[in-house]
């Protein structure tokens, strides 16, 4: 019971805390320390938020965001995993390719979007595409990189127990690369909506990213801090549910207890 | 079981070995550490490359990819795959080569019933013991069948203890199944527990082959494991048993070999096979009192002096010693070897 309890006790606090910066929010405005439509109290953001929801404004240009994230992520998931392991079946092919992703890896993807905007255009590809990136050169290379930390040993006796090239990849180096798999997901997952994001407020006329331009050329400061709290709240759903994808299919593996 | 021949191999490590291994015999490799004694196994797993040629049942198997070998294989660390129970480790090979689903189920569990896992079919390896996980690569080589099973340095990371029972247990393996098996070490105290003939490797170099006293002398000049003494016959006893005097030390040792006073032999004793105690033991025969100059509890060895002669010890976990220690040593005869 102790842990549970501990637990409840520790939610209760961060409820508590969040409530004091909440009241506290709502106070230094009302006192005229700062004018509100610079500073609006969190009654005002929260009235916002629902009328964004309510005319549905922030569903239409949160699911155009959604969509894109959803699609690049996913194609650059499948893509990096496809390239990651037909990488790995020759030792020189990886070990060429490998210090390349190394640097694309590093490289941000953000940065990429003015050469995105010459070579894609100024169309949905665009954020798309910039989100496959974000989220393919880590898979990839964390995939290699997963793969290639696999005991070699194992391997040679996955061999010598009859298994082909094929089978030792699919059953012995991919369930062991997976924790290094994970890591670049979970990563990723913010990273994509940070990118899909950028690309918006840069270009698109959709979009969350797109939202929070016009509202900031309104000055509309409550539509900004309520469209910033849907996407933090979002890119934290989205990197939880990869921890608990994570923590589920490494206990299923039995790789973590 | 298929003989196993070895035709002038040669590869970055092994330097022209000729080896013979017969139907159904086990073959201990032992050599110091880089003497090329896994390569060997991997060249008869064909994991590695090679020039020259295997032959199972003289027929060549070099352009045989290891997958159709037909070679149980249990390396040094075990390797066995960390995301799979013990039951599904065990089944791995016959799933690879496509097994009916029955067929599967019937020799998984013949195989931990031989090893005696069954209660452990549903655990994770690293919930294992080492003699647990040791028994487990065992049984994950077995349960294919294999015509040659290639053991190495299995117990390198097992209790001494634990140690000779595993042994045990690999020999009686060996004598139901009848299987040619290779069994790698560079402990003495195994190759000599496992009383199989010993092809002794050094440097990438087959030096010798044949029973423990045919390649004793060999294996004192490759490993330093051995407690190794240099001695002079000082007089001849009955019953094939000479006095050997070894700085000051006069040492009762068996003989096989025609000796005469005043020649200079080794007298050679494995670690496991010398007796300490605190307290004097009941027989005074090769008993000395000695000083322990380092004691490693982590691997039950310590390190004790005999009048000079320093000496390695394999201790039982119950006795523990410390640096600075007096201490009872007993060498007994019947493990002493004389090498002339």
């Amino acid at each position: 019971m102790r842990p549970i309890k501990g637990g409840l006790v520790r939610a209760l606090l961060v409820l508590i805390t969040v409530l004091v910066i909440c009241a506290l929010w709502e106070l230094v405005p009302s006192i005229g320390v700062v004018p509100t439509y610079l500073f609006p109290p969190p009654s005002k953001v929260g009235m916002t938020l629902i009328h964004l929801i309510v005319s549905g404004a922030l569903i239409n240009e949160y699911v155009r965001t959604l969509v894109r994230v959803l699609i690049g992520f996913t194609l650059g998931t499948l893509v990096g995993l496809f390239v990651g392991i037909a990488l790995s079946l020759k030792d020189l092919v990886r070990d060429v390719f490998y210090p390349i992703l190394a640097f694309l890896a590093v490289t941000p993807t953000v940065a990429l979007i003015p050469l995105l905007i010459v070579w894609v255009g100024i169309n949905e590809f665009l954020p798309i595409t910039a989100v496959f990136i974000c989220s393919s050169i880590p898979v990839i290379y964390n995939t290699i990189s997963g793969m290639r930390s696999v005991d070699p040993e194992m391997i040679g006796v996955a061999k010598t127990l009859g298994a082909s090239t094929f089978k030792v990849i699919f059953t012995i180096m991919l369930p062991q690369a997976l924790p290094s798999i994970f890591s670049a997901l979970k990563i990723e997952a913010v990273m994509a909506w940070k990118t899909c994001f950028v690309a918006e407020m840069l270009v698109m006329s959709s979009g969350l990213g797109y939202l929070m331009i016009v509202a900031q050329s309104t000055l509309r400061v409550d539509v900004l801090i309520a469209a910033l709290l849907v996407l933090s709240v979002s890119t934290y759903l989205f990197h939880l549910l990869f921890e608990k994808l994570e923590l589920s299919v490494l206990r299923r593996w039995g790789l973590r207890g | 079981m298929p003989s196993i021949e070895l035709r002038n191999v040669r590869n970055f490590v092994l330097k022209n070995i000729n080896l013979r291994v017969s139907n159904g015999e086990l073959l201990c490799v032992l050599g110091p550490n880089g003497a090329g004694k896994t390569t060997l196994l991997k060249v008869i797993a064909g994991l590695v490359k090679y020039e020259g040629s295997v032959l199972f049942d003289d027929v060549p198997v070099d352009h045989i990819p290891p997958e159709r070998r037909g070679v149980g294989y249990v390396p040094q660390n075990l390797a066995l795959f960390p995301h799979m129970t013990v039951e599904e480790n065990v089944a791995y090979g016959l799933r690879a080569r496509g097994l009916p689903k029955d067929a599967i189920e019937e020799r998984t569990n013949e195989v931990l019933e031989l090893l005696e896992l069954n209660h452990l079919r549903r655990r994770y390896p690293r919930t294992l013991s080492g003699g647990e996980r040791q028994r487990v690569a065992i049984a994950r080589a077995l349960a294919i069948k294999p015509k040659i099973l290639l053991l190495d340095e299995p117990f390198s990371s097992i209790q001494s203890s634990m140690k000779y029972q595993l042994i045990s247990e690999i020999k009686k393996l060996h004598s139901k199944l009848r299987i040619t098996m290779l069994f790698v070490t560079h402990d003495i105290s195994e190759a000599e527990e496992l009383g199989s003939k010993i092809a002794v490797l050094n440097n990438g170099s087959l030096i010798g082959i044949g029973r423990l006293r045919d390649v004793i002398n060999v294996i004192s000049k490759v490993l330093h494991e051995l407690n190794v003494f240099r001695c002079v016959v000082g007089s001849l006893g009955h019953e094939g048993l000479v006095k050997v005097k070894c700085r000051g030390l006069l040492l009762m040792a068996p003989t096989e070999g025609p000796l005469k006073v005043g020649d200079e032999v080794l007298v050679v004793i494995p670690p496991n096979k010398v007796v300490l105690s605190k307290e004097p033991p009941y027989t005074k025969v090769n008993t000395f009192k000695a000083l322990v100059i380092k004691s490693c509890t982590e691997h039950n060895e310590v390190l004790v002096s005999l009048n000079g002669l320093e000496l390695k010890v394999y201790t039982p976990e119950s006795l523990s010693l410390r640096s600075g220690d007096l201490v009872y040593v007993k060498l007994p005869i019947r493990y002493l070897r004389i090498v002339v």
